[in-house]
């Protein structure tokens, strides 16, 4: 039974992977289904851009149309602005992915100009009703902008105007600015059907995915009362208080269910012997891997020095606004501090540099210009402060067997 | 016929080069005398200093290449990084490396070595690369090692190939614990994040490839230390090797090569003074020393068949005297030292040869001499001869340092050496003496000394000597002088004659062996060559002649180019009857340099200069406006040329001018 | 299934023995990837020597035989081929030289993963460091078991940086080791005591060593080595007989000065060979570092004077007519720290260092080229900072040495810096 239940555990740990589930959007669904119709029925060329915020499910939509065609009546084209990062890359990959390559030669190999050229051309070829539509997808659509002088963009949309080959471009964003991004020449060719998805905001939405990933299908080769227990399990899960509140904090940091994914996956992951998942579990997970907080963490890692500093780093910036400092800045009011304390040791200074160079490579403190400039000497680069005396002060009341005076020092800036 | 064998990048030599050639055409026979004597003395002087380098260097590079390469490394945790403290002397390190470079090519366990340079540091990308592909070439062909710039031109590995990956490929192929060193030459020139990332990327490999680094310093260790945060610091394992000072290889090159009388070229002492003023106030550069000894020495030699003529064999001598012409013969005579003794007459050769003898005679007495005084006063307190055999040896070339104030100090102070003291450095003066075979002088000095040593030896610490009473009344009456300074002059030697306590035996013979040594034996060794009949053809005191030479001065060389062109040019046209004068003969740029002298502001109109620059160049009865367009663009090349040469720039307030940029007439 | 229970359970203990204090960790890492189905992406994150590397390393050896990977430091990929080839090597175990084609691009390292069915497989990629990639390039990373759509698919990120500055982009699971406390620290520095000492001496010894050194330094990896350097003088006096083992006042004392040496030196403590290399060479060290010719150590002391004064005093400082009273007047004025040294170094233009150069050197010297040429060599020593992109014709400097080195350099030539030196 260990094992078909295991099997079961991994299951859901891939639907959460997976996550391609489509909630709500029905709307949405319909409408680019329209459109994508438009292109594959009729050869009508259009353009649509789909834009919501991070992890909203724009691929997922997307995803679900595509599903629902059937896969003959169109060639499919995934373009990704991470991944192809320029024009000639992007080039390559749709004469990739349209196997043309195969029609002549060494093409993908070719110059920039020969494939576009090429491209254009056999767009060009294509007709109405005869051709096969092309679907091109442009996931991470803002990155595609930034391309030099948008050629590719130019280029893919006057196709869909000049009603050649069917084609239709969608393009995904998170950018709600991106039509302010393309070029005039670009944007007049674009038909403007903008899509906006919107995040989810309740935590009943929440809690509605929290039941699906979790619930155990019936086609589970697993006990029957197991898998009654499990699901019922569930059940009782989504109705306990302590989980729905932590929706909530969920639901507050980020609006999108990655968080809730990766939460079920550890506890799953976690999931000790008697096989039952419980609030306990679920809530110490989110405790541990969502709710802790790093800063304090790596500053009780300090050492006392380096807590004296960063303390110093506080106290320089509450005093003078937030203005970048520089070793030396630091270094004087740490001495200071230092002399009038004879119960700490004082250091050298080429100790307290080397201190002061782990803060920044831990980057508790980020330096003002980000190239390094070989003229200006490390004792008086810049550097500005990623903490708050806040923070520290807490760091502070929970550093084991800090030394008293240190305490006292913190609430104390004049010197 | 090529004349200079050795390059050496000198703007003077350049220019002296193209002269000699002009001059050489006419005087063949020569030129080939004193290049040939040229080479041969540089060859010997040259053999000897490098068998110094070696020797010098060779305990610091030994210990470098036995800790890089015998150093257990199993733990490749770290980096094994020897940290070389090399000085500030920053021209000698090129050949510190490559003697550390050939020195680990040849030691076992195979070691297999690039040497990296701070411009090899631009990014990681350009470090690595250059790494790799010196060190995959060096093992392709052994035969041509010669510079890495060639080798990575006709590298067998494309650059783009040159990556760790195909470095750990190709040590896979290489003899069982074969190492891989890396010099890196000049750290402080490095730039510091890319030096960085580089040690963090060769820390990545140390499992696979036994890395060794060695890091030339030339401030401090605490540079290192300081500059490298600590997560790079982690991965380094430090040992440091401090190379000896850069001035006892002056003392070392001087002592052992040039100061000694078998070296045939003499160095006169205010030569040796200035040469090593240069290294001492300017560079610490060993390099540029012998490069501007050489220097002298060419010098020397130029075109003076009579000065090749001292240093050839004296079988020799005879033949090449007789191939001098009458004017070189008449030069002799005129030679200041020989008090016009010699005349030309029948007699002329043989004593002039007997002069050139006596001379070397006298040089190398001079040397002995040198030994021993350098022997006698070396560990004094104070030193107030110096403590260098160099120190010695100008001072005493100028004048007999027999009667310098410095020395009677020396002598007071010696008068105070207790016996073991006094003993232990007539033993080794005895030592100088006996060593030098076939001269009678010498052989004297020696019986002499032998008598003093066992004078001293015989004379006991205790016994007292009777002291007459005589010198006692003395002083007394002589109480009356003239003046009061005088007076208490006076007062004071007698304080010393009355304080002093009656001398030991001992203490007597001491106070007069040493006298005697003085007078005796130094004042007859150390007569100043300088003072000798014909010195000037063996020994080398022209300062004035070379003194620009050695330590450019390129303003001054600049001023006088402008001023006055005929200095270089040795035309007959332009010849100066006083400074400001201008002609149409000179070469534009100097026109035009001398009339923007002319213009009293700060800014000039170039409008009116060049109406300036028309009015000497153009042709004389030009009345008409139109400016010739050839007289126009010669004035606005010259033009550009000073402003090339940093002397004017355009002027940022007013349109057609341009702002001088110096000040005065310079 | 395919690992067997048993086999989880000892390759957990096997860790827990290796890695003291860091069950928390293990727990959740091998709980993610002793499963069949992998999490997308794991940041693990912790401050330096807290053993992120070498347990994610010992973790996937011990998973050699089910799991491929590879571990690239980021250090080494000082261009994106340098990154891709590597990991391609290592998990399609072929050659360098059988890379088809030259991968520079994602997009290519993705189609020839894709072409190597690499779904069969499971495969653990590690980034070490990975605040050295490119922010594309991580989020790419973070996202390639999407883009491969395999369930057994990882990539684990480590870095000594926050996660929160990649957070918004990536989904990462964040595991976090913690640094040891003092407790955990003794316990493992207690666990390198040679067999030759009986562990009360170590632990004496420990006590010591932590009450002086745990204030300034936290660093596993540092500590280790400068108890291992200190234990070697510590047992000094027991060995050659001059001390007893239990006599710990005595021995505190013996080894007081070596503490304090070392406490100065703290994070080198690596690339020391021993406590006496540093007492013996420090010294010859700074003579050496004073050993500068003649005219650079007026030039350097010149441009000392050039960066810590304002042009406009030099009038008052160097003519020669001005009245000393003044000079003195502001020296009594002078504070400790004041602004101008925090603040650092001015820079000047040669035409300044030069004149002050000639006011301050007493005898007189030619402009040569040798003398101009000292200005080039210090700030080729990094003495001075040349700045001003290399243009001929101003050039402009800043010195970069501190007070101390620069009047130690002055004394030796007998020059009394203060008087030149106005603060404010």
């Amino acid at each position: 039974m260990g094992i078909n239940f295991d099997v079961c555990i991994q299951d859901i740990k891939k639907k959460l992977i997976l996550n391609d589930q489509l909630y709500g959007f029905d709307k949405e669904q319909n409408e680019l289904l329209q459109i994508i119709k438009k292109t594959t029925d009729f050869g009508e060329s259009d353009s649509a851009i789909i834009l919501g915020p991070r992890g909203c499910g724009k691929s997922m939509l997307m995803d679900s149309v595509i599903k629902s065609l059937s896969p003959e009546s169109h060639t499919l084209v995934l373009l990704n602005g991470l991944i192809h990062t320029d024009d000639n890359l992007a080039l390559k990959s749709i004469i990739q992915q349209l196997q043309m390559e195969n029609l002549d030669g060494t093409f993908a190999e070719g110059s920039y100009a020969d494939n576009i050229s090429f491209l254009l051309e056999s767009f060009r070829a294509g007709n109405k009703t005869a051709s096969k539509s092309i679907i091109m997808v442009l996931d991470q659509f803002d990155m595609f902008c930034s391309h030099s002088n948008q050629t590719l963009l130019y280029n893919l949309f006057d196709s869909v105007q000049s009603q050649q080959n069917p084609l239709c471009i969608i393009g995904l964003t998170s950018r709600i600015d991106v039509i302010e991004l393309l070029e005039k020449r670009v944007k007049s060719r674009f038909s403007h059907n903008i899509m906006m998805l919107k995040p989810l905001s309740e935590t009943s939405q929440l809690l509605e995915r929290f039941k699906h990933y979790l619930t155990i299908n019936k086609h589970c080769k697993l006990k029957a009362d197991v898998l009654k227990n499990w699901n019922n399990n569930i059940e009782s899960l989504i109705l306990d208080v302590r989980i729905q509140n932590l929706t909530k904090d969920l639901l507050k940091s980020s609006n999108n269910s990655t968080k809730l994914n990766q939460l079920i996956f550890m506890a799953l992951s976690n999931l000790s012997n008697d096989k039952i998942l419980t609030v306990e579990n679920l809530t110490n997970t989110y405790s541990t891997f969502f709710k802790k907080d790093m800063i304090l963490v790596n500053l009780l890692g300090l050492s006392v020095l380096e807590l004296c500093l960063v303390i110093s780093i506080c106290h320089h910036s509450e005093i003078y606004d937030q203005e970048p400092f520089n070793f030396e800045m630091i270094y004087d009011r740490y001495c200071k501090f230092a002399l009038r304390n004879s119960t700490l040791l004082v250091t050298k200074r080429q100790v307290i540099i080397k201190a002061f160079e782990r803060i920044s490579v831990m980057q508790l403190i980020l330096p003002v210009a980000v190239i390094e400039n070989k003229n200006v000497l490390r004792e008086y680069r810049l550097y500005k402060c990623s903490v708050n005396l806040d923070k520290v002060k807490t760091a502070c009341n929970m550093y084991f067997r800090l030394p008293p005076v240190i305490l006292q020092w913190i609430d104390s800036n004049i010197i | 016929m090529g004349c200079f064998v050795f390059k050496k990048p000198n703007k003077e030599k350049n220019k002296r080069k193209s002269k000699s050639k002009k001059l050489l055409t006419t005087n063949q026979p020569e030129s080939e005398l004193w290049h040939t004597t040229y080479i041969d003395v540089w060859n010997d002087v040259k053999s000897k200093i490098d068998d110094l380098n070696g020797s010098i260097y060779s305990k610091f590079i030994s210990d470098t290449v036995d800790f890089l390469t015998t150093s257990n490394i199993t733990t490749n945790q770290y980096i094994l990084t020897a940290c070389l403290l090399t000085g500030v002397n920053l021209p000698d390190h090129e050949s510190l490396f490559g003697l550390l470079a050939t020195n680990l090519e040849k030691s076992q366990p195979p070691v297999i070595v690039a040497t990296l340079f701070s411009e090899h540091f631009s990014s990681v990308k350009n470090a690595v690369i250059s790494m790799v592909s010196q060190l995959l070439n060096t093992n392709d062909d052994q035969s041509d090692s010669d510079e890495e710039m060639d080798e990575s031109v006709n590298s067998v590995v494309k650059r783009s190939e040159c990556t760790m990956s195909t470095l750990i490929e190709w040590y896979s192929h290489q003899p069982i614990e074969t190492r891989v060193a890396i010099l890196v030459k000049d750290y402080e020139m490095c730039q510091q994040t890319v030096l960085q990332n580089f040690i963090l990327l060769l820390s990545c490999y140390t499992k696979e490839i036994p890395i060794v680094l060695a890091i030339g310093i030339a401030t401090s260790i605490s540079n290192l230390h300081n500059s490298l945060p600590h997560h790079v610091v982690t991965k380094l394992k430090v040992k440091m090797f401090v190379s000896e000072a850069s001035v006892v290889f002056l003392n070392n090159i001087m002592d052992q090569v040039f100061l000694k009388p078998d070296c045939s070229f003499y160095l006169g002492g205010r030569i040796l003074e200035y040469v090593t003023e240069v290294f001492l106030y300017y560079n610490f550069s060993i390099k540029q020393f012998i490069e501007s000894l050489k220097f002298c020495l060419m010098e020397h030699f130029y075109l003076k068949p009579l000065n090749c003529i001292c240093v050839a064999h004296e079988s020799a001598q005879g033949a090449l005297f007789d191939t001098l012409d009458k004017k070189t013969l008449e030069e002799i005579t005129k030679l200041r030292s020989t008090n016009y003794k010699l005349k030309i007459d029948n007699n002329f050769k043989e004593n002039f040869l007997q002069s050139i003898r006596d001379l070397k005679a006298g040089i190398d007495d001079f040397h002995i001499g040198l030994r021993v005084l350098h022997i006698l006063v070396v560990d004094l307190p104070h030193s107030p001869l110096g403590t260098q055999l160099r120190e010695m040896y100008s001072s005493a070339m100028k004048k007999h340092i027999i009667d310098n104030i410095s020395y009677k100090t020396c002598l007071q102070l010696l008068k105070f050496l207790s016996k073991d003291d006094l003993l232990a450095k007539f033993d080794k003066i005895l030592h100088v003496f006996k060593n030098i075979k076939n001269n009678k002088r010498a052989k004297n000095a020696l019986k002499l000394v032998q008598s003093y040593v066992k004078r001293l030896e015989e004379s006991h610490l205790n016994n007292l000597v009777i002291v007459e009473d005589k010198p006692k009344e003395k002083p007394k009456e002589n109480l009356q002088a003239t003046s009061r300074s005088q007076f208490k002059k006076k007062l004071i030697d007698n304080v010393k004659h009355e304080d002093s306590r009656p001398m030991t035996e001992f203490e007597k013979a001491r106070s007069e062996t040493l006298d005697h040594l003085t007078e005796d034996i130094l004042r007859a060794f150390l007569v100043p060559p300088t003072t000798m009949p014909l010195n000037e053809l063996l020994i080398f005191d022209d300062l004035p002649s070379i003194k620009r030479k050695i330590v450019g001065e390129d303003r001054a060389a600049q001023y006088t180019a402008f001023i006055n062109p005929q200095y270089y040019i040795n035309c007959d046209c332009c010849e100066l009857e006083f400074t400001e004068q201008i002609f149409k003969t000179m070469p534009d740029l100097s026109i035009v340099y001398k009339l923007h002298l002319e213009s009293r502001f700060d800014q000039i109109n170039i409008y009116d200069w060049l109406q300036k620059f028309i009015s000497i160049v153009g042709p004389d009865q030009n009345d008409d406006d139109d400016i010739d367009p050839e007289l126009q663009s010669r004035f606005v090349r010259a033009v550009n040329e000073l402003q090339h040469l940093g002397y004017i720039r355009p002027s940022r307030y007013k349109a057609d001018h341009v702002q001088r940029l110096t000040c005065g007439s310079c | 299934m395919m690992l067997s229970k048993l086999n989880n359970a000892s390759i957990k203990d096997t860790l827990s023995s290796e890695f003291p204090f860091r069950q928390v960790q293990i727990n959740t890492l091998t709980n993610l990837f002793l499963n069949e189905v992998l999490p997308p992406s794991v940041f693990i994150h912790g401050l330096p020597s807290t053993g992120k590397t070498s347990l994610v390393t010992r973790l996937l050896y011990l998973l050699r035989k089910s799991t491929k990977s590879s571990i690239v430091n980021s250090i080494c990929c000082y261009t994106s081929r340098l990154l891709f080839e590597p990991i391609l090597k290592d998990l399609l175990e072929i050659k360098q030289s059988d890379i088809p084609n030259r991968c520079d691009h994602f997009m290519q390292f993705l189609n020839i993963l894709k072409q190597a069915e690499i779904q069969q497989e499971r495969v653990i990629i590690v980034l070490d460091n990975c605040e050295m990639l490119g922010h594309e390039q991580i989020v790419l990373f973070s996202k390639l078991q999407e883009l491969i759509k395999s369930y057994q698919f990882c990539v684990i990120f480590i870095s000594q940086v926050l996660p929160a500055k990649f957070d918004e982009d990536i989904n990462c699971i964040p595991i976090v080791f913690e640094q040891y406390n003092s407790d955990d620290i003794l316990d493992i520095l207690s666990r390198d005591r040679s067999t030759n000492w009986s562990e009360s001496i170590y632990q004496n010894f420990l006590n010591v060593f932590m009450g002086s050194f745990y204030g300034s330094c936290r660093d596993l990896v540092e500590l280790r080595h400068l108890a291992k350097l200190l234990f070697i003088k510590y047992v000094e006096p027991i060995e050659d007989g001059s001390c007893t083992e239990i006599n710990l006042a005595l021995l505190f004392r013996k080894i007081s000065p070596s503490i304090h040496l070392l406490l100065n030196n703290v994070y080198l403590g690596t690339s020391l060979e021993n406590v006496n290399s540093l007492s013996d060479e420090k010294t010859k060290f700074e003579k050496l570092a004073l050993d500068l010719p003649y005219y650079a150590k007026y030039f350097l002391i010149a441009a000392y004077i050039a960066s810590f004064n304002l042009p406009k005093y030099d009038r008052q400082l160097f003519v020669k007519a001005s009245n000393k009273k003044r000079k003195t007047n502001r020296l009594t004025n002078k504070t400790e720290n004041s602004a101008t040294q925090l603040v650092g170094p001015k820079t000047f233009s040669l035409d300044r260092l030069l004149a002050i150069f000639y006011a301050i050197i007493e005898e007189n010297t030619n402009m040569t080229a040798n003398l101009l040429a000292q200005i080039n060599t210090l700030s080729d020593l990094g003495l001075l900072i040349r700045l001003g992109d290399g243009k001929l014709d101003t050039p402009k400097y800043r010195c970069s040495v501190s007070f101390d080195c620069v009047s130690n350099i002055a004394r030796t030539v007998k020059f009394n810096l203060n008087k030149y030196l106005i603060d404010k």
